[in-house]
């Protein structure tokens, strides 16, 4: 029944992807390491350029409107619009072509090239690589036992992890994110490495409780939901870190260890803005994975809700998401407390994977490690 | 509510948090308030957003030891257990309803609070939405340049044509527009709130179906036999749990035959389907035959039947020293272990037709006598699907029935049936009963073998001649589940518009120069997402700009 030649294909394919994310983490690791060298002579050159006069005539100097604008004088003749902060609005401007993922990451004005850059680039390159064979691994591993790929938390695991991977490199699609890579490779590389390792369950058929379409439409929509908040966890601890450092530097103290990263990071509030609005597109798809799930209870075990581990759980975190939405909205707990919900959310969800399925027993519990 | 991530300032009548009230003024002086002051003050207190948010949390949290401690409604068997092994703790667990979170009084009152914080959350704020829809958006601000985003151009066309054109603009935009003398005031993104309110409101519908459902269906649970039935009576059922509100005596007419089950496992002996084959019959003697499995289970009306469990039955015969029989019956045995299916079956026969003589002994002059009782008959049968001979035993290696055995155990003695405590038919209390030695060959039969009859006391003899099977149903009547999953519907819905869509608003000032071109001014203000909109804004003013342009010939 089981392809074993397949199966083994899936477990290859799934180790490669992992040495390839872990080369990706050195490589955005070392970015980062090196980008404070490049950031400092890009300082330089600055003041460099500071010192060179503007020629009168900037007319031509029509400028898109996209990213930070430098203010321009502008000839006399001009009656086109002009935005509030001076910024000219060229009519016949194509929208501008965004590459963010070849922009270095915290500072998007920093000159390209330079050892640190090329180290970014190539780590790109290479999750897309190990994007590409975990695909693989995943669909190999699903050709060979003839079903969905995540029956087991040996495959729910990696495709959460798979899940948090995509959502990096889409963000990155969009927003100079790069910063973000060796933090997000690190939980993925050791996450993986304990699913192979410990979770690891050969391919095989699912249970009957397990044998139902909804497995296609509850656990797509948790596994979607799980890896788009780990990574919105990421960027929330990273920003808890960036504010330390400004509220410390802001007293004039030296940072500690920690904080002290906090100066390769972009400003605190592109960070907190970015890990809402990725907690805001998972919510949804949160909450529609646990209607799936009552859903399916109802036809699987005759009850909707029934309180059983894994639904109190999930619920314990739907409540402390939504009590993180609606913080941001509220003026006293904007911020690090909202960040600390947002953290204390996520929590709240390992737990629910991980801790009911190894202390509790109730009806998600499946074949060993269930889902 | 989730609004907003803006710092952008507000216009007056904005609410950005969800709450209607301000958070309540400060109270006026010293002195005596009336009831309807404090009432009216708790009120506020109890909508506010923050009060809200503190219950939210505090449902999360108060679910959390429903999960930690064992639950009467999930592992009742669990927290007996529990109890036994800690009865002082147990004393306070219960006093606190700890056993039973999620029908505890305290449960009920924080949702009831938080859903009548809600209410008075949502209709205030519904009726202002709906009053802003029907409103024209706000007219524009006299000065466009101070709002956070704003633009400036201008242009041959005269101030009436320059607003018009964009206008015309905007309405292709999807903004609703209001033109004014020489300025248009443009909104869009109305859909957020409708969406937030959307939520809010299903939220409480989904509430309102959970409770009734619970009010007017039941639950009711019954182990059936291989070839025997079913029928949807209250009193049929071996559990049965009505809503506070439930015709008991009128549920959904039907009845259910198990013609057979089928069980199949994989190698490791973990399960791959399981197959109740059913005639189900209606009210109107209409008979299906259907399978009844996992996921699909059978609907009649607004009741559902489904399978929950399965395990074995035995055969046993008791016959007297003529050949005479006795006790006949299939009993089900209780699996002790889902994995390897070593089930434990009772066996109880009072009514044996013999008696045995029984030393009694006077606890007050403790004289003895010896008198004729009934003999009694218990049995303790382990049945064992696949068996293997171990240094500690016999073990069950396979859940499905490869090599089957069964361990005897025999007891003679008073059952107590007659004293009117109610026992369970799955359990035995043999420390009161008289084990019966039984020879050694016999201590471990093949059900249906050769070696299937069990010599006892007074020429008895007990067979067990087979084993079957026997299935669980679940029977769960919900009459209100289509609005529950309706609201849930809407509840997904309401978040998707309430999280994506962006509202903000555009205004556009054309005023003539004193060198004979129009002046335009256009200004922006984002009520939620102030980055998108600040990326948004000068595309706009392109836009508008290019509509509005001059005529480079004139």
């Amino acid at each position: 029944m089981v392809n074993e030649g397949l199966a083994h294909v899936s477990d290859r394919l799934l180790f490669l992807a992992v040495v390839l994310y872990a080369f990706a983490m050195l490589g955005y690791a070392a970015e980062f390491a090196f980008g404070k060298r490049a950031r400092a002579t890009a300082d330089a050159i600055e003041d460099e350029v500071a010192r060179i006069e503007v020629p009168a005539d900037v007319s031509a100097l029509a400028l898109t409107a996209s990213g930070p604008q430098p203010v321009v004088e502008r000839p006399a003749s001009y009656h086109g619009p002009v935005l509030g902060d001076g910024t000219v609005v060229d009519l016949d401007a194509p929208e501008p072509r965004r590459r963010p993922w070849r922009r270095d990451p915290a500072d998007p004005g920093a000159p390209r090239g330079g050892r640190g850059d090329a180290l970014g680039k190539g780590a790109v390159a290479l999750t897309v690589i190990g994007w590409g064979l975990h695909i693989g691994s995943v669909t190999t591993r699903g050709l060979a036992a003839h079903r969905v790929p995540w029956g087991n938390m040996y495959e729910f695991s990696s495709m959460i992890a798979l899940i948090a991977v995509t959502t990096y490199l889409v963000i990155l699609l969009r927003q100079p994110i790069r910063y973000l890579g060796a933090f997000v490779m690190l939980p993925v590389v050791c996450y993986l490495g304990i699913a192979g390792t410990v979770l690891y369950t050969p391919a095989g058929p699912l249970v009957p409780a397990l044998n139902s379409y909804w497995i296609k439409i509850h656990v797509v929509a948790v596994i979607l939901a799980s890896g788009i908040f780990a990574v919105s966890a990421v960027m929330t601890a990273l920003y808890l870190v960036r504010s330390r450092y400004d509220t410390v530097t802001a007293a004039g103290r030296e940072p500690g260890s920690v904080a002290r990263l906090g100066r390769l990071l972009p400003d605190a509030k592109k960070l907190d803005t970015n890990s809402y609005r990725v907690v805001a597109f998972a919510f949804p798809i949160w909450t529609f994975g646990i209607i799936a799930g009552a859903i399916w209870a109802e036809s699987a075990w005759g009850r909707y809700w029934g309180w059983d581990p894994k639904e109190t759980w999930s619920f314990v975190t739907w409540v402390i998401y939504a009590g993180y939405l609606h913080a941001r909205a509220t003026a006293g707990w904007k911020g690090r407390k909202a960040a600390i919900i947002c953290l204390v959310a996520f929590a709240a969800l390992t737990f629910d994977f991980y801790g009911v399925n190894l202390w509790f027993s109730g009806l998600h519990s499946y074949q060993g490690p269930g889902v | 509510m989730t609004t907003t991530d803006s710092d952008a300032p507000v216009a007056p009548g904005d609410s950005v948090a969800l709450s209607t009230q301000p958070l309540p003024p400060p109270p006026p002086q010293l002195g005596r308030r009336s009831p309807w002051q404090v009432a009216r003050r708790g009120w506020r207190v109890l909508t506010s957003m923050r009060t809200a948010l503190l219950l939210l949390v505090l449902l999360g949290l108060a679910a959390i030891p429903g999960s930690l401690i064992p639950q009467h409604s999930l592992a009742p068997s669990t927290v007996l257990r529990f109890q036994e092994k800690h009865p002082t703790l147990s004393k306070v667990y219960d006093k606190f309803d700890l056993f039973d979170v999620f029908h505890a009084p305290w449960f009920a009152a924080i949702y009831l609070l938080l859903f009548i914080s809600l209410i008075g959350c949502v209709i205030p704020r519904t009726r202002l939405h709906l009053r802003a829809m029907l409103r024209r958006p706000p007219a524009a601000p006299r000065n466009l340049g101070r709002l956070p985003q704003s633009a400036r151009w201008e242009t041959d066309l005269p101030p009436d044509r320059a607003v018009e054109l964009a206008a015309k603009a905007l309405r292709r935009k999807r903004f609703r527009v209001a033109v004014g003398e020489h300025s248009v005031a443009a909104e869009k993104g109305y859909l957020r709130e409708t969406g937030n309110l959307l939520f809010h409101l299903s939220l409480i519908l989904l509430l309102a179906g959970i409770g009734t459902g619970s009010l007017f269906g039941y639950t009711g649970s019954v182990l059936l036999v291989d070839g025997h039935s079913f029928t949807n009576v209250a009193a049929l059922y071996d559990t049965y749990k009505p809503g506070a509100l439930t015709r008991s005596t009128s549920l959904s007419p039907f009845s259910v035959h198990l013609n057979g089950f089928d069980a199949t496992y994989q190698a490791d002996g973990e399960p791959e389907t399981f197959d109740a084959h059913v005639t189900a019959t209606t009210a109107g003697g209409k008979t299906t035959s259907n399978d009844l499995r996992v996921n699909h289970p059978l609907t009649f009306g607004h009741a559902r039947v489904y399978l929950i469990g399965h395990g074995y039955t035995l055969h046993v015969v008791l016959r007297n020293k003529a050949g005479v029989v006795e006790y006949e019956d299939d009993v089900p045995c209780i699996p002790q272990d889902l994995t390897d299916y070593l089930s434990d079956c009772v066996v109880k026969a009072p009514n044996t037709g013999g008696t045995i003589p029984t030393v009694l002994k006077d606890p007050q002059t403790g004289q003895t006598a010896t008198v004729d009782e009934q003999l009694q008959f218990a049995f303790l049968l382990d049945f064992v699907p696949t068996a293997a001979v171990t240094a500690g035993g016999v073990i069950s290696t396979y859940p499905a029935p490869q090599r089957p055995r069964v361990i005897v155990q025999a007891y003679t003695g008073d059952l107590g049936l007659e004293t009117g405590v109610p026992q369970s038919v799955y359990d035995l209390d043999t420390s009161t009963l008289n084990p019966v030695a039984i020879d050694l060959q016999h201590q471990v039969i093949t059900p249906g073998g050769t070696d299937q009859t069990v010599a006892l006391p007074q020429g008895y003899t007990l067979d067990v001649s087979g084993y079957g099977q026997w299935a669980s149903l679940q029977v769960k009547d919900d009459p209100s589940k289509l609005y529950t999953l309706i609201a849930a519907g809407l509840i997904v819905l309401g978040l998707l518009l309430s999280l994506r869509v962006r509202r903000r608003r555009v205004w556009l000032r054309a005023t003539p120069s004193a060198s004979g071109r129009t002046i335009v001014e256009a200004g922006g203000l984002a009520r939620t997402d102030a980055d998108d909109f600040a990326r948004e804004f000068p595309r706009l003013v392109a836009r508008l700009a290019g509509d509005v342009r001059p005529s480079e010939s004139s």
